[in-house]
């Protein structure tokens, strides 16, 4: 090939700008410590690089969330511990104090160490990691109120209020419901040894009865009488503590038709009981041996005995022998029962049960926030107009256009005020059920005298429901007259219609006493409940599925319903101040802290679970660290002795290229002549 | 046999004349050793017949020598197939090296091998802090951290977006220059065309003005790929075509000419009535729908409305930018050459400016072009802006204002900014460069929802404590694969950049072996010239020589001749 000096002037360009380009890159991989530099260079292993590095910075994140959760659970797991502690000291105070021989100021001075703990169990479920709560769900805050801030629990008249919950509400009203099963459980039991069953049956069987076996089932039936009123005791304590007033029907009913008349029976069938039985013998059965000389009897001998002799006359009439003479008698106790413990403990509804029930009817559960907003909403429903006509103003309307009608009968006429009176009935209920969530929620009643609970309440139960009456009266009494009805419906400004067409008023009287109660701070307006309220717990994502839980919720820690430790400490407090140990209340509390003990062990084991958890989750993205590392390294990092090989050659090359080029351009034939 | 005495005068004569122009050759040869694109020339010899119009004498004889020597022409060393070879190769050559050089540019710009101010770490910093934020979300800290990263993040799609912008207008203006280039080599050589035939009228061969019109047609084949061929009429002049369109044609040039939908668009608003429709008639030619009332113009693109009534809509950049296809039409150059489009792909297929189109005009991952690009980046954000927004819109702002002041927790409070298109909030109109944190949370740190319920702090239940919005916004990262979505994008680009380097490596190798292949043809070697140097001085002494041996024999004859016995 014929080679030009142009050829070999662009050739050595050419060439020594390439093992230039390789020294430059050779000497910015040394440099950098990186292999590629662009992700052009490789982009496998930049993708490689970039996969390790997104990986990388996730188990950061992870880390680090592990550490936060870490220093919460830390945080709980010490509260946990302390509430421990403090549920040891309560059981050996209540234990103390239940194995008697304790005088009354030294079941004060319990009951005074008792009342300190429930303050620590109040401050160790108020615990906080700088301003935010563990135990408190999502109020991790407080809920402020004005300058003042209120814990996640807090005492509000003396119960215990947890994110506005009143959970000594609820303990009460388990309290309640758990006595009244006792009082149900004395009265009938499936084994036949309870007081119904043994009643009934000497009601039925006494004649066959032999008095010392009918004395034995008075003991049996006293014994059942007395768990029965000391079940009812605690009833009436529950509803009081619950927040009945002792001086509201329902209670003063069960106490007088219920309670004082089972007192009172208790009272007569212990004085039957400790009357002796009758011991006799007929004067024809007297034996010759305790005849006298004389024949006649020997009198001396049995009264020493205790065994009367009796003629036939009073045995014919023994009863009332027994009577006069002070014995023990069946008659007494069948009177006794067939008189009034029947009457209270059967028939249905037997005294008890109406009573029972009665009680019950006020210690319900707080009624559903949601149930005031459903009923204001179902009024409010009920004065939009529908499209098919089927809402309550739309049937008067229709019901005044067509009155006149002859085509209209009577019994159509009917028919369609019926409907307009079921409506308006449904309306009037379920104005009185938002009425009735307002009583009862407003203890104080700050609201219930407002001009704005008044005109709610007359609204409902007056304007309507005298509307109401009339209407039924008139569709009741007298179909055919169409006019009647037409006149309540419609006519005047005091007729339904009118009164519902001002659905602007209507909705503003509403509204009126909803700011009011918001304003009293008196309800809730928002749904509370346990279900949801426990689910609150805040949760951290320690890995691409897996997260952990970093609070425990108070009503975990401290239990619900009677369960909860802060109540039944309480309930010992009230026990002891009462100044007389009820040994068996205080053995179901001895269980029930038993129980929160063992519960209180189970959280603290799944704290340590979950520690254990996230140790083991941080131990293996400890060693995905450092394979990631390792890949990220191996894609992007340089092998530095390699490298400096490279730039070493690379230099050789380059300066090997310069020298030839230079010597090889350099001479030309012109050199050689002369 | 007799021949002429001064016969052989003549052709020692010839032999020295002809060393004379040998050595002037050589010279000049030496002289543009170092010009660009000279080809070597010779002086073509030839022997000069014997019978030189004595063809009656050559019959009588059988011992006539011949007369000497005589020069043809001077001939350039030059091979037409390499020429054509190596043009292209040119082409291809420049393609992917413009090509190479702005996916350089652009994987500058999506460095995400670097440690800072990448993508990937402001994404990660964005999402550690959501992340913080879960684990509290009542601190105005954690919220403030959230708020800030966000603007990081967004800022930084914004500024990628921005460079990748420049980069196209780059491109684009690229276009531009590259037609006024290829103009400008196409009047010179038409120039030289003109040149040439006049020079070789007289029948010589204007090698040097050759030279130099090859070198132009080098040039121009850089740029785009040509056809060129001898003008049929008169066949020193070469016509140039791109395509089937002719560029040159003899002495005259069809220029090529450069316009914009954005230019045109100012004709359809400011123009006169003639320049109106003639607007009007190119527009619709590049995609645009134009209807006209009267002497106004409406134009719209795919139902985008740009011009109304004869005005601009006023907010033209906007609905410009809402649709990358639309923004790509409004703002790219277009070429044409006698009134026929120079299209990608059926005329221009390689060269530069091939390159150029390319990068400003393609959107599909064959060959791809920056808005190709652009479109990957704009649905990875509008995925996460969208993600998020319905993640954050579900949840409950905390109760404060932007004073702390307590007021009622929100939901349906976006994280991310959100175009409206009428009056309904559209994602597709967010791109990279207008992705930007919602006002709301610009406002307020407050306002970036974290909880799943209404935060109440003076009544129940106070759920400040919620974090169960502003986990599943971070668990989003994981959820959403934004790490893989992101690092593909970045894939392509990188195997896109790196297959063209390589490409241009191959194409570079085979350019310069070819190139090679012309220099070794065609380039001036001194050695050579030296050699020939000495051989012709050689040659001019031999036939000086021979002239004094003539001058010998003459002397002897004249002067020594028929003197015997003097």
């Amino acid at each position: 090939m014929r080679i030009t000096n142009t050829m070999m002037a662009n050739k050595f360009l050419t060439e020594s700008n390439a093992a230039l380009n390789r020294l430059a890159k050779y000497q910015s991989q040394v440099d950098s410590t990186k292999r590629i530099s662009n992700i052009s260079d490789d982009p496998e292993a930049t993708l490689l690089a970039l996969r390790a590095r997104n990986k990388l910075s996730n188990l950061e994140l992870y880390n680090s969330n592990i550490k936060t959760a870490k220093s919460y659970l830390t945080e709980a797991e010490s509260a946990v511990s302390a509430l421990n502690d403090v549920l040891k000291s309560a059981y050996d105070g209540i234990v103390s104090a239940g194995s008697g021989a304790k005088t009354q100021a030294e079941m004060r001075i319990i009951a005074e160490d008792l009342k300190n703990l429930q303050d620590e169990i109040l401050s160790i479920a108020n615990t906080s990691i700088g301003t935010s709560y563990i135990f408190g769900g999502f109020n991790f805050t407080g809920k402020i109120d004005g300058t003042e801030k209120i814990p996640p629990f807090s005492l509000k008249n003396g119960n215990l209020v947890y994110n506005g919950i009143d959970l000594s509400k609820i303990s009460w009203k388990s309290e309640f419901d758990a006595s009244v099963a006792r009082m149900y459980q004395a009265v009938t039991s499936p084994d036949g040894s309870d007081l119904r069953s043994v009643a009934e049956a000497f009601v039925n069987d006494s004649n066959d009865y032999g008095d010392t076996y009918a004395k034995g089932q008075v003991e049996q039936m006293l014994g059942s009488i007395k768990t029965l009123l000391s079940a009812a005791e605690e009833v009436m304590t529950a509803a009081e503590a619950y927040g009945i007033d002792t001086n509201a029907d329902e209670y003063r009913n069960f106490k007088a038709n219920f309670y004082d008349k089972m007192v009172d029976i208790k009272r007569n069938l212990e004085t039957e009981f400790d009357k002796d039985v009758l011991m006799y013998i007929p004067e024809t059965a007297v034996p010759e041996e305790h005849k006298l000389s004389d024949g006649t009897i020997d009198y001396e001998y049995y009264k020493q005995q205790g065994i009367h002799v009796l003629t036939a006359a009073e045995i014919a009439d023994i009863e009332t022998y027994k009577e006069t003479n002070n014995y023990f008698s069946k008659q007494n106790i069948f009177d006794i029962l067939d008189g009034s413990l029947m009457g209270l403990i059967s028939g249905s509804p037997g005294t008890m049960t109406t009573e029972i029930n009665s009680l019950s009817g006020v210690v319900t559960m707080p009624l559903n926030a949601t149930d005031y907003a459903t009923s204001v909403k179902y009024v409010n429903d009920m004065l939009l107009q529908q499209k098919d006509g089927s809402d309550i103003r739309s049937l008067m309307a229709s019901y005044q256009t067509n009155h006149a009608a002859p085509a209209f009968t009577a019994a159509q006429a009917r028919d369609q005020a019926r409907a307009i009176l079921d409506d308006l009935k449904a309306m009037i209920a379920n104005g009185n059920m938002a009425l009735q969530y307002v009583d009862h929620y407003d203890v104080a009643n700050a609201v219930t005298g407002t001009a704005e609970y008044t005109a709610v309440n007359d609204l409902f139960n007056t304007t309507l429901t005298g509307l109401m009456n009339s209407l039924e009266l008139a569709v009741e009494a007298d179909p055919t007259d169409k006019g009647a009805i037409n006149n309540i419906l419609n006519v005047g400004a005091g007729s339904l219609s009118a009164i519902l067409s001002d659905v602007d008023a209507i909705k503003n009287t509403i509204n009126a006493l909803t700011t009011r109660m918001q304003e009293e701070d008196i309800i809730p307006l928002n749904p509370i409940d346990i279900p949801t309220e426990a689910s609150k717990i805040t949760k951290l994502q320690i890995g691409t599925s897996q997260t952990a839980d970093i609070t425990i919720t108070g009503l975990e820690l401290l239990g619900t319903g009677d369960k909860n430790i802060y109540h039944a400490i309480g309930k010992a407090i009230k026990i002891l101040e009462s100044g007389t140990a009820d040994t068996e209340a205080l053995g179901r509390i001895i269980t029930t802290i038993q129980d929160a003990q063992s519960s209180v062990l189970t959280v603290q084991t799944r704290i340590g679970a979950t520690q254990n958890r996230m140790d083991m989750i941080s131990d293996r993205y400890f060693s995905s660290e450092l394979n990631y590392t390792a890949m990220r390294s191996e894609a992007e990092d340089v092998d530095m002795a390699e490298a400096i090989m490279n730039l070493t050659t690379a230099k050789t090359v380059y300066n090997a290229a310069l020298a030839g080029g230079a010597e090889l351009l350099r001479t030309s034939l012109i050199d050689f002549l002369r | 046999m007799p021949t002429s005495t001064f016969g052989s005068f003549e052709i020692a004569k010839s032999g020295l004349s002809i060393a004379m122009q040998q050595l002037n050759v050589t010279e000049h040869n030496i002289a543009n050793v170092n010009t660009e694109g000279y080809t070597r020339q010779r002086l073509l010899t030839s022997a000069k017949d014997p019978a030189n119009g004595r063809y009656l004498v050559a019959q009588l004889t059988k011992t006539l020598v011949g007369q000497g020597v005589e020069a043809l022409g001077i001939q350039q060393i030059r091979s037409e197939y390499l020429d054509k070879q190596y043009r292209t190769l040119n082409g291809n050559y420049n393609l992917s090296a413009s090509r190479s050089t702005a996916l350089e540019y652009l994987t500058g710009v999506f460095n995400e091998l670097g440690e800072k101010g990448t993508i990937t770490t402001s994404i990660d910093k964005f999402f550690s802090a959501l992340n913080t934020f879960s684990s509290n979300t009542s601190s105005q800290e954690y919220r403030t951290n959230v708020q800030q990263q966000a603007l990081g993040m967004t800022q930084t799609f914004n500024n990628i977006y921005e460079e990748v912008q420049s980069l196209w207008h780059n491109q684009n203006d690229s276009i531009a220059v590259a037609a006024q280039k290829i103009n400008s080599i196409a009047q010179k050589i038409a120039n030289l065309n003109d040149a040439i035939a006049l020079f070789e009228q007289t029948g010589g061969a204007a090698n040097d003005l050759n030279d130099e019109r090859n070198l132009l047609i080098d040039e121009l084949s850089g740029y785009v790929d040509i056809k060129y061929d001898f003008n049929a009429a008169n066949n020193s002049m070469i016509d140039i075509k791109i395509g089937d369109l002719t560029l040159v044609e003899g002495k005259a040039v069809n220029e090529i000419v450069v316009d914009s939908a954005k230019d045109l668009i100012n004709v359809i608003v400011n123009g006169d009535d003639a320049a109106k429709a003639a607007a009007s008639t190119r527009l619709t030619e590049l995609g645009f729908t134009c209807t006209v009332t009267g002497t106004d113009y409406d134009v719209t693109f795919n139902g985008a409305e740009l011009v109304t009534g004869g005005a601009l809509v006023s907010n033209i950049d906007d609905v410009v930018s809402s649709d990358l296809t639309l923004w790509v039409a409004y703002n790219r150059n277009n070429l044409t050459m006698n009134a026929k489009p120079l299209e990608l792909g059926s005329e221009v297929k390689s060269g530069k400016l091939c390159s150029y189109m390319e990068m400003v005009s393609n959107q599909d991952a064959v060959n791809a072009g920056i808005p190709f690009y652009m479109d990957q980046i704009n649905n990875f954000v509008r995925g996460l802006a969208q993600s998020l927004n319905e993640i954050a819109a579900s949840g409950y702002t905390y109760p404060y204002d932007e004073n702390g002041v307590p007021v009622a927790s929100r939901s349906g409070v976006d994280l991310f900014y959100v175009p409206y298109s009428g009056s309904t909030p559209d994602y597709t109109l967010i791109n990279a460069g207008n992705f930007s944190v919602s006002a709301e949370v610009l406002q307020s740190v407050w306002n970036i929802a974290g909880s799943s319920t209404p935060i109440n702090l003076n009544t129940y239940p106070v759920e400040s404590g919620n974090n169960v919005i502003a986990k599943a916004l971070f668990e989003d990262l994981v959820k959403n694969s934004y790490y893989d979505k992101l690092n593909s994008i970045v894939g392509i680009l990188g195997i896109d950049a790196n297959t063209t380097d390589s490409i241009l490596s191959t194409k570079e190798s085979l350019l310069l072996s070819t190139d090679t292949q012309r220099l070794s043809l065609s380039s001036v070697s001194l050695d050579e010239e030296t050699t020939n140097l000495i051989i012709f001085q050689q040659t001019y002494q031999a036939c000086a020589r021979v002239i004094t041996t003539l001058d010998e024999m003459l002397n002897a004859m004249i002067n020594n001749m028929g003197i015997t016995g003097r």
